[in-house]
């Protein structure tokens, strides 16, 4: 047996390959890839992205023989080196597997499994509620990425507010969008500071993105969606909710977002009453977005949309960092 | 940059233990040998922390069926270099 880290593209294309006999796709966002030979032949291989695994298979000739414990040692101390918190999707049949590695499952459906290892949802979120001394009475909640924050995402903020006595705002905490989370986080804090009823958290690693979602278990686009949709919605419902005794969710609008239509329409299947769902607020008759005001920021620039966001906003972006991002954003188009 | 220690294997006979920081002591164990084994496992890892002196703790230990010996070997080496990593 030979232990490699997958580097060169011939390797990669092998284990492409070899993961194409199982039905799966070896994705593009992989970063790390380790693979197991017999005398040169591939026999198990497993990736991840960031914390995150992914493209776990072994060849049936060599199962139920520790090979694969091998394997997921050799990848768990290598993703530790850089992450402190690990998660995989996995199907249902394959949970045990995972189980006996000392993952936890976060939530299932009838294609997926969503499992962490060196973390405990239930711990994580009582102890961010209970640092926060939030207490039991019921609550309306916003979850949002605020990449960055808009006018729109106040005046759903503002509209949730006022129909509860206390609303959570989640950020999402996921460090993949243009805005680093701690920025988004701190503008947010600073446009909502003046409300005594707004509480402003991190969704902390578990409410994900589309981006991060593995693609691979699914054949089209749309299944994927909803699957995606449908772990994050159960996620929230089965953990976030009952934690922080959350009654309902309001969110925006979704006329144009394919993704995010698809996301509204399942937390409405899930959530059904306790589901909000919100005008969005319009400026020249077109609805605020957050990518609406990062496209005008890289055609023409922070003065064109003022109108579209709040003080705390427009003061980061005018910032050494902000203008960074700025910078960052119009480099992004060129390069595709 | 990751402040957690990861030793050991997930292979036959062996166990993975991994560290870190936490606000509270939180010890989290699984064993293949569960029934009989739990809770000697339990005052194993909690007698060696104690005497490691450390409180604020995350401590997994994932185990497949080790001996004794080797539960304390991975759990010494672990807070070891978790000691190491946090005090420079």
């Amino acid at each position: 047996m030979e232990f490699k880290e997958v580097v060169i593209k011939e390797e990669r294309q092998a284990v492409a390959s070899f993961l194409k006999t199982f039905n799966l796709t070896l994705e593009k966002d992989v970063d790390t890839t380790l693979a197991l030979y017999d005398e040169n032949t591939l026999i198990a291989t497993a990736s991840a992205s960031e914390n995150i695994i992914k493209c776990v298979a072994i060849h049936p000739d060599y199962q139920h023989q520790n090979h694969l414990n091998f394997l997921m040692s050799k990848l768990i101390k290598k993703l530790t080196e850089n992450h402190r918190h690990l998660f995989v999707y996995t199907m249902p049949e394959h949970v045990e597997i995972f189980k006996s590695l000392g993952f936890k499952e976060i939530v299932q459906t009838m294609n997926l499994s969503f499992m962490e290892l060196f973390g405990d949802i239930t711990a994580t979120l009582k102890a961010l509620r209970d640092n926060q001394n939030i207490d039991k009475a019921a609550k309306a909640s916003v979850v949002i990425n605020a990449n960055p924050l808009t006018n729109g995402h106040l005046h759903l903020i503002k509209t949730a507010a006022q129909s509860s006595k206390h609303l959570i705002v989640f950020v999402v905490s996921e460090d993949r969008s243009f805005f680093p989370f701690e920025d988004r986080f701190k503008i947010i804090k600073t446009a909502l500071k003046e409300y005594d009823n707004i509480t402003v958290l991190p969704t902390m690693d578990y409410l994900v993105s589309y981006a991060t979602f593995p693609k691979y278990f699914m054949k089209n686009e749309q299944t994927i969606k909803e699957e995606h949709a449908l772990i994050d919605v159960l996620t929230f419902k089965q953990h976030y909710m009952k934690i922080f005794n959350i009654s309902a969710r309001f969110v925006g609008e979704e006329p144009y977002s394919p993704v995010t239509d698809t996301y509204n329409q399942t937390m409405k299947h899930y959530l059904g009453d306790g589901l909000q769902i919100i005008k969005r607020k319009t400026i020249d008759e077109e609805p605020i977005s957050a990518s609406t005001v990062r496209s005008l920021l890289k055609k023409n620039g922070l003065e064109s949309i003022k109108r579209y966001v709040p003080k705390s906003t427009y003061d980061y972006l005018t910032s050494d960092k902000g203008q960074a991002i700025i910078k960052e954003l119009k480099n992004y188009d060129r390069r595709h | 940059m990751a402040d957690i220690i990861t030793v050991g294997t997930l292979e036959s006979s062996d166990c993975m233990v991994s560290l870190k920081p936490s606000k509270t002591l939180e010890i989290k164990i699984d064993t293949i040998v569960h029934e009989a084994f739990y809770h000697h496992i339990k005052t194993v890892v909690e007698k060696i922390l104690n005497e490691a002196e450390l409180k604020n703790i995350h401590l997994s230990l994932t185990d497949k069926g080790a001996l004794d010996y080797t539960i304390k070997a991975r759990l010494k080496t672990a807070i070891e270099r978790f000691k190491e990593a946090n005090n420079g």
